[in-house]
């Protein structure tokens, strides 16, 4: 039972542009178990996304190729599919085609693009069910509302359009959507980023209660580290494409260990005491096409030393479960 | 809806009016005497005095088009030929069912073709289908119609005698035509087609119907191509409306006994009741065209049908409000 449904080792994905070479993910290896959430935090352009879209196979092409690296899924390797063979790429897509939305729902960040205007909300849920049943189209209607019902949408809405929706309401169409095959995992790519803040509370407490019912495994992209205390079992920090910190929800919030871990904390607004400004992280990520040799967050970080030009630091458990990438971590464990 | 159509139905009448005006002010103010091609040069002064009283071209001009208005609104009448005193609504009838299918073949033709090219180069930019696709569309769009005609009379008709030069027996006579009006609207459809697919396959939804598994081809025509299609419908509005006029050209040099050749005729021989009564129709023809294209809207994309409801809805609310 405790075989992971998705477990990626080593990941590394560029984009190829006319300007250069974006590493986009740097070897982010991580896992996830059936029933689990893994929270994913991280800036924006941290590789959140890219990593997501490479589980679906759906880089955006051309330009985007999988390095080195493999994901398993569900006890198969999927990286197997994603060669750039061009006398492969039928029978690669025939197998993606199979996984997504089938074994893999994934949930886009902006519900209000996110469905297609010209087509019923109920017709796009039932394509999904049709594409990986062989039900018939009355079977997968009647499978569609209650769907629906389940995210709390009333079945005779069945025939409205995206238009007739709100924002919080659509993410509910987009959640049906996603597991209306009951997928073994589920992405969720900033699901609440455009919601509300209440909505963005109703819609984390369906996916929780649905995620029990189905005991699906999540992927929850975020920048919020609001979202992830709430829903998450794990965590992952990333920046510029590399995993930064790794654990337990404990072991992060707990004890946060990596430089961009504590200065993200150190920038939420805090209730207990009164300040006059909010405590921003100084300067902007690297910029993935020109990725500096040595820690990517040197010139950002608070705690770096002469050292630290000198090197990239790899992961470091600093206590069972609980992995950091930082210079300072790795020589304190060392002294140790 | 119903009440939209009424709406825009009678909004086509000022529209006719207003080309009846602006027609028959032209006719008025151009240069040469319709009597003359009637009696002839050598007829007396006092027979052209009499056919000039026939015709009521004495009458001040804000009378002769009162009573234009006035027999085309009560009794359909566009007015006698002065050339051969036939009702012109009789000899127009006759000859518009043949530009309209021109029209529309060529334009039917051109969307079969210019709908797939372009959704091919949307979806392959910058490959060779697609460098190929709009350098042709290019030159197409630019090259003139009469000049392109000429060139297919000479290759298919007299170099290869492939089809028939002239005139409407079977299929193959209209092939010419149809390419002559069509080839300029392939290329002027495809590129719009195309433009409008970049858009659309770049949104969310077609990401979303990808992440479900469905296949590409059926994402690009199933989910990508309705959203892409509505400026391509404007466009074919418009492209039937031109080629209503291109019909014009088609027509006289193939010689095919439509609207257009009988206009050009009644142009040549300052017949004005028949060139006024074929704008007329070619008018109508292309407001019955445009509320089309506005219908065809509703049904393409669901949001426009909603808009048109709710609108009325806010009208009506209003009113109550008021009476109340």
């Amino acid at each position: 039972m405790n075989e992971p449904i998705l477990r990626i080792e080593d990941l590394v994905v560029h984009y190829e542009t006319r300007t250069g070479v974006a590493e986009a993910v740097n070897n982010v290896s991580l896992e996830i178990l059936p029933g689990e959430t893994l929270g994913l935090v991280g800036e924006t352009g941290a590789g959140k996304t890219t990593i997501a879209l490479t589980i679906m196979g759906l880089l955006p092409q051309p330009g985007g190729h999988v390095i080195q690296g493999k994901i398993t899924l569900d006890g198969e390797e999927i990286t197997r599919y994603m060669t750039n063979n061009r006398r492969q790429s039928n029978k690669n897509d025939k197998y993606f085609r199979k996984i997504r939305g089938n074994k893999v729902g994934m949930i886009f960040q902006d519900p209000m693009s996110a469905l297609n205007p010209v087509y019923t909300v109920g017709e796009q849920i039932a394509e999904v069910i049709r594409l990986h049943n062989k039900v018939s189209r009355a079977e997968a209607n009647k499978k569609a509302v209650d769907m629906m019902e389940l995210v709390g949408i009333p079945g005779e809405r069945f025939k409205n359009y995206p238009h007739e929706f709100s924002g919080g309401m659509k993410q509910r169409i987009v959640i049906a959507m996603a597991l209306a095959c009951s997928p073994r995992l589920l992405i969720a790519d900033e699901p609440t980023t455009a919601l509300d803040v209440t909505i963005q509370a109703q819609v984390l407490e369906l996916m929780r209660g649905l995620r029990k019912e189905f005991n699906t495994a999540m992927l929850m992209i975020t920048h919020d580290l609001g979202v992830v205390a709430d829903i998450c079992d794990k965590c992952a920090v990333i920046y510029a494409g590399q995993i930064v910190e790794y654990g337990t929800l404990e072991h992060v919030f707990n004890n946060p260990k990596h430089p961009y871990t504590l200065a993200l904390f150190a920038a939420l607004p805090s209730l207990d005491t009164e300040v006059e400004r909010l405590q921003a992280i100084e300067g902007l990520m690297s910029d993935p096409m020109d990725l500096p040799e040595y820690c990517s967050f040197y010139d950002r970080c608070n705690h770096r030393c002469d050292a630290c030009k000198n090197c990239d630091p790899a992961l470091t458990e600093v206590e069972p479960g609980h992995f950091v990438r930082c210079l300072r971590i790795s020589s304190e464990e060392e002294e140790k | 809806m119903l009440n939209y159509i009424i709406k825009r139905l009678l909004w086509m009448i000022p529209v006719i009016l207003g080309v009846l005006l602006i027609v028959f002010v032209l006719s008025v103010i151009t240069p040469g005497d319709p009597v003359d091609n009637v009696v002839g040069p050598d007829a007396t002064v006092e027979a052209r005095e009499a056919a000039r009283e026939e015709m009521g071209l004495n009458d001040p001009v804000y009378v002769r088009f009162g009573k234009y208005v006035w027999g085309v609104v009560t009794r359909g009448d566009l007015g006698k030929s002065y050339t051969n005193h036939q009702p012109v609504v009789k000899e127009i009838m006759h000859r518009f069912p043949v530009t309209l299918k021109l029209t529309l073949a060529s334009v039917t033709v051109a969307l079969l073709i210019a709908l797939p090219l372009g959704v091919l180069s949307a979806v392959y930019q910058y490959s060779w289908v697609d460098n190929v696709t709009m350098a042709s569309a290019l030159f197409f769009v630019s090259i003139p119609q009469f000049w392109f005609a000429l060139m297919l009379l000479l290759i298919f008709s007299v170099k290869l005698q492939l089809l028939p030069a002239s005139g409407i027996n079977g299929i193959a006579s209209w092939i010419l035509p149809v390419a002559m009006i069509g080839v300029g609207n392939v290329g002027n459809l495809a590129r719009v087609t195309r433009s409008s697919m970049l858009e659309v396959i770049r949104q969310d939804y077609i990401r979303t119907a990808r992440a479900k598994g469905q296949k590409k081809s059926v994402v690009i025509f199933k989910h990508g191509l309705r959203n892409a299609l509505m400026p391509v419908i404007a466009n074919v509005g418009n492209t039937i409306g031109v080629s209503l006029g291109g019909a014009v050209v088609a027509e006289s040099i193939f010689s095919i006994p439509g609207v257009g050749q009988f206009m050009l005729n009644a142009i040549n021989s300052r017949d004005w009741p028949s060139v006024q009564g074929g704008i007329v129709i070619l008018a109508i023809t292309f407001s019955v065209v445009m509320l089309l294209v506005d219908i065809v809207y509703t049904i393409v994309d669901p949001r426009l049908k909603t808009e048109f409801q709710s609108r009325n809805k806010i009208r009506r609310h209003k009113k109550e409000g008021a009476a109340v």
